[in-house]
């Protein structure tokens, strides 16, 4: 019963800031909800790690034929660490964003984004699954164009098109694969596609559709272009909801489909998967050093450490696959975190610009090591959790005998550093410029309402202490992990698991 | 200008109308019709009284905010969502209950939900298009 939770609970509290739209303390009443949804998907983990799988049948309806909603290991992971997200940008966006914002939706419209993604994570049928990422795109859109700045819509509309473009491949997709299956059921479908000896050549055209929908969501190389078009416009708070759920989402898709039905042609999708990584990898990082916008460098970077985990699930072994898993959730806490405190330095300073920039070490040297710390788990340095992630995908790739990607995937780590350290010296080590370069606009992004709670602080500093404590003690993470990938390995317990077990609840 | 004989037929069709998105809504179990469909020809009834007397008018014959009617509907619905599971059964079970030989069913209430969601978003929709087309005014 709790798997139904994290879908309800957000759908809860939507129609409660629609009928309560003058209530002032929509934040605090947002910040339970956060909490709660944090407490039902601990629950939900730990009933998942006793048991292995949960599920459950909508309307009580059998399984090929209603929807299932089933969380396995990979699947109870991603709903905690999106709740962790969530929990962290509700408590930050009291301070930063700004009272305008809060009166028209912010709350409602990052609830709903919090319901596609947990939708979409939990979702065992793949219409249903297309519908999720609707629900997500269309509250996602909202709040990227919400406020109605002029770059804002600008980078609103790139970002609307290319995914609704996505979208429609995968309906279409999801459209052709019915035809031929005649069901909806991703275990039905799996089930289906092992009867067959050699995937027939027809499914073809419905996988690609599919996975060049998934690729456009997860922003893999070549179909990255919306992602940096359009992630430095909105407030900071939205860009670091959006790095921590939106493309982790798409790639958690990606995974789901790779191993339950494409690596049954693994000859022809393994090689292109793994070219794909690569490619994501490198022009992420390398168009990264080109820029000088705090979160356009970010932004960049998200789609090279997507690749490292699209590089897993190319590996196809149970390491690799545990790197990929330990990685995205990783990268889901250190991205945010990341994105965080450039909104704090936009607070304090009214630019991004990193020539502007400066000297924030010694005005603010908290928020330096926050950044030191989300900035250098990103680029792998040791204990934090960033290194644990990529040793884990390097050493998996060595021993599938898979040197060029393993290599790749080092030298990436190198510039990843780079980037890093640019942004290091030049915002916060560096003397602020005597004459600036760029004149500052100010833009009405946060609330100057004085709180008895420092959030920004607080919040930020959670997600730095979890980063560090999943670096230290990554042991039981990366037991759970390799658990989780054993079980995805083993496409035949789930669908055994959805088919063949009577109704239980 | 105005035009009598648009203004009377639109007030008339108003209420056909939303008669028909009625039965249309109770007959939707089993046969054709919904609560979707049902919403889409009730709010075409109110575009049509307000096409001819302006959104305020809209607004003042409904006399709710459409917000407000979007998010009961969302909460009729979201209850229709719920109840099976405090009977312990998976959400969105159908459950029934019988009034005076008439079969009440948690079906229904989630098309009624959809029905009021939908009237409210369109109504919603259009009269702000008006409002910033300047229609009527």
């Amino acid at each position: 019963m709790i798997i139904a939770l994290p879908i309800f609970l957000p759908l809860a509290f939507m129609i409660f800031a629609f009928l309560f739209r003058h209530f002032h303390g929509r934040e605090y009443v947002a910040i339970g909800a956060a909490a709660l949804n944090l407490l039902i998907s601990v629950f939900l983990l730990i009933e998942v790690n006793t048991d292995g799988m949960v599920k459950i049948q909508m309307g009580d309806w059998p399984a090929p034929f209603g929807i299932t909603l089933i969380a396995d290991r990979f699947s109870a992971l991603m709903v905690l660490v999106s709740a962790i997200v969530f929990m962290a940008t509700m408590a930050y966006s009291i301070q930063s964003v700004d009272s305008r914002r809060k009166s028209f939706g912010f709350y409602l419209f990052s609830f709903g984004i919090l319901m596609g993604v947990n939708g979409s994570f939990l979702a065992g049928d793949i219409f249903n699954l297309y519908v999720w990422f609707e629900v997500m795109l269309m509250a996602s859109f909202i709040l990227m164009s919400h406020g109605g700045e002029r770059n804002q819509l600008e980078g609103a509309i790139k970002y609307l098109i290319l995914n609704l473009i996505s979208s429609f491949f995968f309906v279409a997709g999801i459209g052709l694969l019915y035809g031929k299956l005649g069901t909806l059921n991703m275990a039905d479908i799996a089930q289906k596609l092992m009867s067959y000896e050699t995937m027939p050549p027809e499914l073809n055209p419905a996988f690609i559709l599919i996975f060049v929908g998934f690729a456009i969501k997860g922003a893999l190389a070549p179909f990255f272009f919306w992602l940096p078009a359009s992630y430095h416009t909105p407030p900071p708070v939205v860009t670091a909801l959006f790095a921590g759920l939106l493309t982790k989402v798409g790639i958690y898709s990606l995974i789901r489909f790779y191993t339950l039905f494409l690596h049954q042609n693994s000859e022809f999708w393994q090689p292109l998967i793994l070219w794909i990584a690569g490619l994501s990898m490198v022009i992420g990082v390398i168009t990264a050093t080109s820029q000088f916008e705090f979160r356009k460098v970010l932004s960049f970077h998200i789609i090279s450490q997507v690749g490292y985990v699209v590089m897993g699930l190319g590996l196809y072994t149970v390491a690799g696959l545990a790197g990929a898993i330990f990685f995205l959730a990783h990268n889901m806490i250190s991205k945010t975190n990341a994105f965080l405190v450039a909104g704090y330095v936009h607070r304090q300073k009214g630019t991004l610009n990193l020539k502007v920039l400066g000297d924030f070490y010694k005005e603010h040297p908290l928020w330096a090591i926050f950044f030191f710390i989300s900035a250098f788990s990103l680029a792998g340095l040791p204990p934090l959790s960033g290194f644990i992630g990529k040793y884990l995908l390097i050493k998996a790739g060595i021993d599938a005998q898979q040197l060029g990607i393993a290599f790749t995937a080092l030298f990436v780590g190198f510039f990843t550093l780079f980037s890093m350290v640019k942004i290091w010296m030049e915002v916060f080590w560096k003397k602020t410029p005597e004459k600036q370069p760029v004149p500052i606009i100010k833009t009405a992004l946060f609330d100057d309402k004085p709180v008895y709670i420092n959030w920004m602080t607080w919040s930020s500093g959670a997600m730095a202490i979890i980063i560090v404590l999943t670096g230290v003690f990554a042991t039981p993470v990366v037991d759970y992990c390799t658990l989780a990938a054993e079980s995805l390995m083993k496409p035949s317990e789930y669908i055994n698991f959805v088919l063949n077990h009577t109704q239980e609840l | 200008m105005r035009n009598i004989v648009l203004e009377r037929i639109a007030n008339l069709f108003l209420y056909v109308m939303v008669g028909f998105a009625l039965f249309l809504l109770l007959r939707g179990h089993n046969r054709p019709g919904g609560g979707f469909i049902a919403g889409i020809i009730a709010a075409a009834g109110f575009l049509l009284y307000g096409i001819v007397f302006g959104s305020e008018k809209v607004l003042e014959k409904i006399k709710i905010n459409p917000r407000y009617i979007m998010g009961s509907g969302l909460l009729i619905a979201f209850l229709a969502a719920i109840i099976p599971m405090l009977f312990g059964k998976p959400p969105l079970t159908g459950m029934w209950t019988s009034l005076a030989g008439i079969a009440l069913g948690t079906p229904l209430l989630f098309d009624v939900g959809v029905f009021v969601l939908v009237v409210g978003m369109i109504v919603s929709i259009f009269t702000n298009i008006m409002d910033v087309l300047k229609w009527n005014s």
